[in-house]
């Protein structure tokens, strides 16, 4: 039996393929990704691979963690990038980037990292 | 033409007490509204409530009811995240209007400090999608992530943002119920810890208890001599529940409030300019700015200096969070909803406008600006 497309999208990643949903009517990425297409409705999707190339669409440095495995990290920053087409994704800034002077629009890249242990996107570069 | 009524108002007190459920509070805001009503807990025959985060009901409105000695032939209980408040008016009035009942009672009340704050942490968590919580936000990482995409499109500036803050803190200083009343400065929102830039901690919403109720019927069976607050029209818009799944956000800035509040604009035969008074969900300092662009209050990228200008201010134009909104009074966007009525009655007390409104806008917002509900109240 098919996995369930969250839990797919986790094991790609925890297996070092990074990959995102993609509809096969309308071929828009979609992320969370989900059983129907929010662009076209339809039911028919599958994970396709990434280059990670994405625009940085904002920005958050959190000072306080939320739940304890993040402790250690604060403060750090999450980013927003758009994926071709325009999909979100939200990932971990790798420590030593700091947001000074960064602007929507900048050129991001996500690879596959690891944050509080959890094999996920991060973002290792913006600009230049 | 018929439309439903808001004949009272309630509020719980809100002192954290030891043991103080969230149903203690609910009952005390409901027969307040009862009471203010001028009406028995007999003649209710309808209850919709919200939802608790600090305490477990499978059914919030039944063990409310149960409480208060109701068998109602109407129940239900919401959960639209901060959008309840307002959400659970709506309801109550397409109730009474489509006949499921006569006189509802609409109640949302939690236990926020009085109860587990343990639980509540993870039911705000249960708010975001795995695929966000993974990368470690706060809720307010998501708001402050949306704000400094507002920053950066229209070069609003954190001074913008702060009057927020500011402006209703002057509001709550008149409150004899407020959480917080002393007068604040831009400086001191900006001087206040960073809880994720470019939001600080005077530009978060307060934890608190909180309990409110108003009692909703038709105008057609208004008691003779009662005073009611019409709702004159209502709209509700979901546009999502992670703030991934819309790129609006973060590309023209729009919410779904402007759907929800055009809704409701149009059934009231009314628009932004003939409001007295806006009771707005406030969250965040963002979430203010960005809902009153929606409402058409002010253009795209204005809304920041028409709150520095004294817009919202009490005894400006547009006197909006009179009793300090969620960031200086308390939690729970139902005393958005008492508030308004109250003002526009006559009944609000020390803070009391020096000329009741006639017509005012209440709005909800639930979730990262995902779930939106608009009501416009008038005095006919």
């Amino acid at each position: 039996m098919a996995m369930e497309p969250a839990a797919e999208l986790w094991h790609e990643w925890a297996q070092g393929r990074l990959c995102f949903q993609e509809c096969d009517a309308c071929e828009a990425i979609q992320h969370p990704p989900g059983p129907v297409c929010g662009t076209c409705h339809s039911t028919s999707l599958h994970l396709a691979p990434s280059d990670g190339h994405a625009a940085l669409v904002s920005w958050s440095t959190v000072h306080r963690a939320p739940a304890p495995e993040f402790a250690a990290d604060v403060p750090y920053t999450i980013g927003l990038v758009s994926l071709r087409g325009g999909a979100l994704v939200q990932a971990r800034v790798l420590p030593g980037m700091s947001p000074e002077g960064w602007e929507p629009g900048l050129p991001a890249t996500l690879r596959l990292g690891e944050v509080a242990g959890r094999p996920q996107p991060v973002i290792d570069r913006v600009g230049g | 033409m018929v439309n439903a009524v808001i004949l009272g108002a309630g509020e719980s007190d809100r002192t954290p007490l030891p043991g103080r459920t969230a149903i203690d509070m609910g009952v005390e805001a409901a027969l307040g509204a009862i009471r203010d009503a001028g009406l028995k807990i007999a003649d209710i025959d309808g209850v919709v409530t919200g939802y608790s985060l600090a305490e477990r009901h499978l059914d919030f409105s039944a063990d409310l009811a149960e409480s208060l000695g109701i068998r109602p032939m109407w129940s239900q209980t919401n959960s639209r995240s901060g959008a309840t408040g307002s959400s659970i008016v709506v309801n109550a009035a397409l109730a009474v209007l489509g006949g499921a009942c006569t006189t509802a009672l609409v109640v949302w009340a939690d236990n926020r400090v009085s109860g587990n704050p343990d639980d509540m942490a993870g039911a705000l968590a249960a708010s975001l999608s795995a695929f966000e919580v993974a990368s470690g936000p706060l809720i307010t990482t998501q708001y402050g992530l949306i704000a400094q995409s507002y920053m950066s499109r229209w070069g609003a500036t954190a001074e913008d943002l702060a009057s927020v803050a500011v402006q209703f803190r002057k509001h709550a200083g008149l409150n004899e119920q407020a959480k917080y009343r002393a007068p604040i400065t831009v400086d001191d929102v900006l001087s206040s810890p960073m809880a994720s830039s470019p939001l600080h901690r005077l530009e978060c919403a307060l934890v608190t208890d909180y309990g409110g109720a108003v009692v909703v019927t038709r105008s057609d069976r208004v008691p003779d001599a009662h005073d009611p607050v019409h709702i004159l029209g209502f709209g509700e818009a979901l546009s999502h529940s992670s703030i991934l799944r819309n790129r609006d956000l973060f590309t023209t800035g729009h919410t779904a409030a402007g759907r929800s509040s055009s809704l409701a604009f149009e059934m009231a035969g009314l628009g932004p300019a003939d409001l007295d008074m806006a009771q707005i969900y406030d969250c965040f300092t963002i979430t203010v700015l960005m809902l009153m662009e929606d409402f058409g209050l002010c253009g795209r990228g204005e809304a920041g200096a028409a709150v520095r200008d004294g817009l919202l201010d009490r005894e400006g134009p547009l006197p909006s969070n009179t009793n300090g909104g969620l960031l200086s009074n308390a939690s729970g966007g139902i005393l958005h909803v008492t508030e308004a009525v109250r003002q526009m009655r006559g009944n609000a007390g020390s803070h009391q406008l020096a000329r009741c409104p006639e017509t005012a806008l209440v709005h909800g917002n639930g979730g990262i600006l995902g779930a939106q509900t608009t009501m416009i109240l008038g005095r006919r």
